[in-house]
Formats: C-alpha cells, sequence, structure tokens
C-alpha cells in the first residue's frame, strides 16, 4: 500500500461525502422550512424569501465543517450539533463494532464449518436456519426478541443502553441476518475453491486434508469474505437505527430519524455527514485489506511462473 | 423438494386469491369494527383474533397482503425500467458518458437503502396517502444492483458481431437497442425480478413499518405490524399474525424459485 493509493482512497472518500452531503442538502431544499446553520446569518434571514442558493449552502456547510462547528441543535438549543453527536455516538459504535465482531467471527467459523462438514445433516440444518433467517426481516427480529427473551421468559431487559445485558438483545438482532449471509457467502466460496485443481494435487501428494484447507484453500476463499464483510457495514449501519429505535437506546441511529422528524436540519446533516463517512471508510477499508491479500496472490502467482 | 414448491404455490395462489376477493367485496370486511371483541384472542368467531379497534385480523391481513404484494410488484417495475434506461445508455455509450453516470450511481449507492427511503419518504410520502408514491421511493432506492447488471452486459453485448453487423447495416442506436439488446437483458431482468421480489416486500412493509409507507387507514403487513408492536407486551397475537404471513410469503417466493444444490440463495 503506497502513500500514493492512500491519497487516492483518501480523495475518493472526500469526492463522494461531498456528493452524498449534495444530494441531501438538494432533497432538504424541497422542505419549505430548511436552512443551513450560518454563524454569519441568524435563522430569522434565512427565511423562504431570502434562502441562500443550494450552492451557497454547501460551502457554508463545508466551511462549517472546516471549523468544525455546526452550530447549536434547533430543538435543544442549550446544546451544539457536536456535543450531542459525541455524547450519542458511544452508543451506536459499540452495538456496531460488537455486532460486527460477532458477525464476522460467528460468519466465517459457520461458513467454514459446514464447508468442512459438506453433506452432513448439520450443515443442511445450519442451510436451513439461514433461510428461514432471511426471510425474518429485522423489525420483526426485534418484536421476536423482545417476546420471548424479556417478557416471556423475563431474562433479558427489553430497552435502554444500562449494563451488560441490555447490550445483548441489540447485538442479536443487528447479528442474526448478517451471520447467515457470510455464512452463505463464505461456504460457496470454500466450496468452489475446493473444487479447483490445484486442491486435487495437493490432495494427490498425499497432504493431510487439515492442512490442505488452512494452507490452501482457506487463503484463497478470504478475498469475497473480506468484500462481504465491507457490504456489511452499510447493512449493519441501515438496520443500525430501527433496532436502536425499538430498543430505545439513546444511539445516532435513533438521533437520525428523529432529527429528521423534528426538523432539527443541522443536527441532522450532522448525523448523515458521519454516518456516510463511515460507511465510505468501511467500504475503502475491505478494498485496503483485499489489496494486501491480493499482493500475496500475486507472489504466488509469480513463483508458479 | 416438489411437495415443497407446490405448498408455497398453494400459498401464494391463495395469499392473492384472497387478497383480490376481499378487494373485490362490496361490503368491506376488514374495516368492521366489533367493539365488544377489542383484542380477542384467535379461534372462535375471529380465527386470527382481533386488533386494537377490534376489526378482524385474518381479513386486515388479506387486505393487507394485496396492497404489499401490489407496491412490491410496481416498485420492482419501477426500478426495472430505471435500471435497463439507465444501464444500457451506460453501457452503450461508454466513454466518458459512462464514467460520470456510473460514478453518480456509486455516491447513489454509498447510502444505505433504507436511509435514503428515509429522506425520500419524509419528502414525498408524509401523511400522503398514495400507494404510487410508496412504490417510487421503492424503485429509486432499489435500481442501482440491476443498473450495474444491465451496464456490464450491454457492454459485453455491444462488440459482438451481430450487433456490429447491424451497426453496418445503418440501424440506429435506438433500433438495435429494441430488437437486439431488449431480448438479451430479458433473462438479466427475470433472474433479478425473482430473486429480489422478496426484498422488495420487505421494504414495503419496513417503509410502513417506520410510519413513512402506506398510510393508516390503508393497511399493509408493515401497517399491522407497527399496529400490533404498540401491544406487543399483552397481546403478543397481533404482531405474529401478520408477521408469520410476510414470513411464509418470503419464504414461499424463496422455495419457488430455488435450485436443488443452491440451498440458502
Amino acid at each position: 500500500m503506497t502513500s500514493a493509493k492512500i491519497g487516492k482512497l483518501a480523495f475518493q472518500i472526500l469526492i463522494t461525502t461531498v456528493a452524498v452531503m449534495g444530494i441531501v442538502i438538494g432533497l432538504l431544499n424541497c422542505l419549505p422550512d430548511f436552512a443551513t446553520y450560518d454563524s454569519d446569518t441568524s435563522l430569522s434571514e434565512q427565511s423562504e424569501l431570502a434562502r441562500p442558493s443550494f450552492w451557497s449552502q454547501n460551502r457554508i456547510f463545508w466551511i462549517n465543517c472546516l471549523r468544525q462547528d455546526f452550530g447549536a441543535s434547533r430543538v435543544n438549543t442549550n446544546y451544539s450539533v457536536g456535543e450531542i453527536i459525541r455524547r450519542d455516538s458511544s452508543v451506536s459504535i459499540s452495538l456496531f463494532l460488537l455486532s460486527m465482531t460477532i458477525s464476522i467471527i460467528g460468519g466465517g467459523f459457520l461458513g467454514l464449518f459446514s464447508a468442512v462438514r459438506m453433506g452432513t445433516r448439520t450443515e443442511a440444518l445450519i442451510s436451513y436456519a439461514g433461510l428461514f433467517i432471511s426471510t425474518l426481516p429485522t423489525f420483526l427480529i426485534v418484536p421476536l426478541l423482545i417476546y420471548f427473551f424479556s417478557i416471556r421468559w423475563n431474562l433479558l431487559p427489553s430497552a435502554l443502553w444500562e449494563g451488560a445485558k441490555a447490550m445483548v438483545l441489540p447485538t442479536i438482532a443487528l447479528s442474526v441476518r448478517p451471520i447467515f449471509f457470510l455464512t452463505r457467502i463464505f461456504r460457496d466460496q470454500l466450496i468452489k475453491t475446493s473444487r479447483s485443481e490445484f486442491v486435487l494435487t495437493a490432495y494427490a501428494k498425499g497432504l493431510r486434508p487439515a492442512s490442505i484447507w488452512m494452507v490452501h484453500i482457506l487463503p484463497n476463499s478470504l478475498r469475497i469474505f473480506v468484500t462481504a464483510s465491507g457490504n456489511l457495514f452499510g447493512q449493519i449501519v441501515s438496520s443500525l437505527f430501527l433496532v436502536e429505535l425499538l430498543f430505545a437506546l439513546p444511539g445516532l441511529g435513533s438521533l437520525f430519524v428523529k432529527s429528521l422528524m423534528q426538523r432539527d436540519y443541522p443536527l441532522f446533516l450532522g448525523v448523515v455527514l458521519v454516518f456516510t463517512l463511515t460507511l465510505q471508510i468501511g467500504h475503502r477499508l475491505a478494498e485496503i485489506i483485499n489489496s494486501f491479500i491480493s499482493r500475496e496472490d500475486k507472489i504466488d502467482q509469480e513463483f508458479v511462473r | 423438494m416438489i411437495i415443497l414448491k407446490r405448498i408455497s404455490i398453494l400459498w401464494l395462489g391463495s395469499i392473492v386469491l384472497g387478497s383480490i376477493l376481499i378487494h373485490l367485496g362490496s361490503l368491506n370486511i376488514s374495516e368492521l369494527v366489533d367493539a365488544k371483541n377489542i383484542f380477542s384472542l384467535p379461534g372462535g368467531a375471529h380465527w386470527l383474533g382481533t386488533d386494537s379497534m377490534g376489526r378482524d385480523l385474518f381479513f386486515r391481513i388479506l387486505k393487507g397482503s394485496g396492497t404489499s404484494l401490489l407496491v412490491a410488484a410496481s416498485s420492482i417495475l419501477i426500478s426495472t425500467i430505471l435500471a435497463l434506461v439507465y444501464g444500457s445508455v451506460s453501457g452503450w455509450f461508454g466513454g466518458r458518458v459512462d464514467w460520470v453516470l456510473m460514478v453518480i450511481l456509486d455516491v447513489w449507492m454509498s447510502l444505505p437503502s433504507s436511509v435514503l427511503a428515509i429522506v425520500i419518504a419524509m419528502l414525498l410520502v408524509r401523511e400522503r396517502d398514495s400507494l404510487i408514491l410508496v412504490s417510487v421511493v421503492i424503485g429509486l432506492t432499489h435500481w442501482g444492483r440491476l443498473a450495474r447488471i444491465v451496464r456490464s452486459e450491454v457492454e459485453a453485448l455491444r462488440n459482438r458481431e451481430f450487433v456490429v453487423a447491424t451497426k453496418i447495416i445503418g440501424a440506429s442506436n435506438l433500433q438495435i437497442m429494441r430488437s437486439h439488446l431488449v431480448p438479451h437483458l430479458l433473462a438479466v431482468v427475470e433472474t433479478f425480478v425473482i430473486y429480489q421480489f422478496p426484498n422488495y416486500i420487505l421494504a414495503e412493509s419496513f417503509l410502513s413499518f417506520v410510519g413513512l409507507g402506506v398510510q393508516p387507514p390503508n393497511t399493509s403487513w408493515g401497517i399491522l405490524i407497527q399496529d400490533g408492536w404498540r401491544s406487543l407486551q399483552v397481546f403478543p397475537h397481533v404482531v405474529l399474525a401478520p408477521a408469520l404471513f410476510l414470513s411464509i410469503t418470503i419464504l414461499s417466493l424463496k422455495l419457488l424459485f430455488l435450485n436443488a444444490e443452491k440451498l440458502s440463495q
């Protein structure tokens, strides 16, 4: 990974973020009471008649961004947007990281397991479970979890973010679908790789199956797994705010919906910026990790030649 | 496997038939209020019980499934048309046009679809009861993947001999697109529609659940689940019944088009 490549990735992230914010600001301009935060003019001056043009709205937004000043929330006027986002992001970040780790570990393990044990009853069970889970959207998983775990059996709290016990249900709700998504993709790729010719050669040489799986099949299937995990970023983020709303967690996701419903535009734009940057970085992260993996591929190919 | 497919065909057929009958019926059974039997449990006069206003849940669900399937079908139509036009223009003309269009598409797709759907729905749908607007929102947020597939397909077709030959004869771009590209693209579109239809149903019920899709006097699976969510603690059947219908429908759609080897597609 050269510095030029990192620079190129950073440039891509920047361009996409600017474009996304442009789209969002453009869309919000359809609303009658939309106004961006501007430290030089008061809100009353930005009335319908004197609304600044689309370009100057964008310019003002990015200048404020560089100043790290998003203004005060329009609803909670005592707090600045930066303060609110900083306060609420800790819940979202920990929930996100928890479910990301669990889905990557769980998906990787289940995928590997069902590829190695292909054709057995356990593998069929995992596949059917995946099929069943894929028919349940997140907004159905949450009521089911709450009904069984906190109402019926009274095991876990059904809302708020207090103590380790409260983290269990939201994390499960977020990671159940990703786990089986990853399992399916990883399993298919592993099976595909295990049928290729160099694996047959390795078997013919008399290597042990365990070492063939660890040395030949697994590393050659990792690229797809990493790319799929990168796609998971978007999936988890888009179910994140639903899960936060339903479990009444004070996080960025519920902030996103609430700020839009309350027409709190400075706050909303700040949250959208955070989301966009996170997603962009997530996608590129998968690309960067893949470039490391594929470099090893290239070395292998040169060696073969 | 065959028996599973037959069961799913039976299920889908009866759902469609039931919702058509409910919509055709002159007496609006799904709106009848039985005020003495609020939240009655399944069984007896009401097969699946009643909801918070004492309306029969079974008929409500049947009516809602019609709306859900209709919205999903029209939104998949919208995104297919959009993706076909966008993808074939991008793939056919190539070069700078292709680059610009693909960058725009990348930006559009880098927003998570449900976030995008919420923003657009806030602007278009809020407090306006229009199934067409809901379909437009879902169609607008889900067309990107098909557009990419169509683009790469058209790009591959562009330099094939029969297309070049047609060009040499002097056919216009539009003629070539109509007579050669579209028939080739139909197969791609068909697989997309088959495999993505469940996701469109889920998108509709998600939007309705958040309150930005189908609006309350009208009903759909999302609305019914949202309605039951409030009384989950005491009367879980109001959530479970529409949830069961939604899950079984999606399961049978997936089973119907499942290849035996690709079990969990």
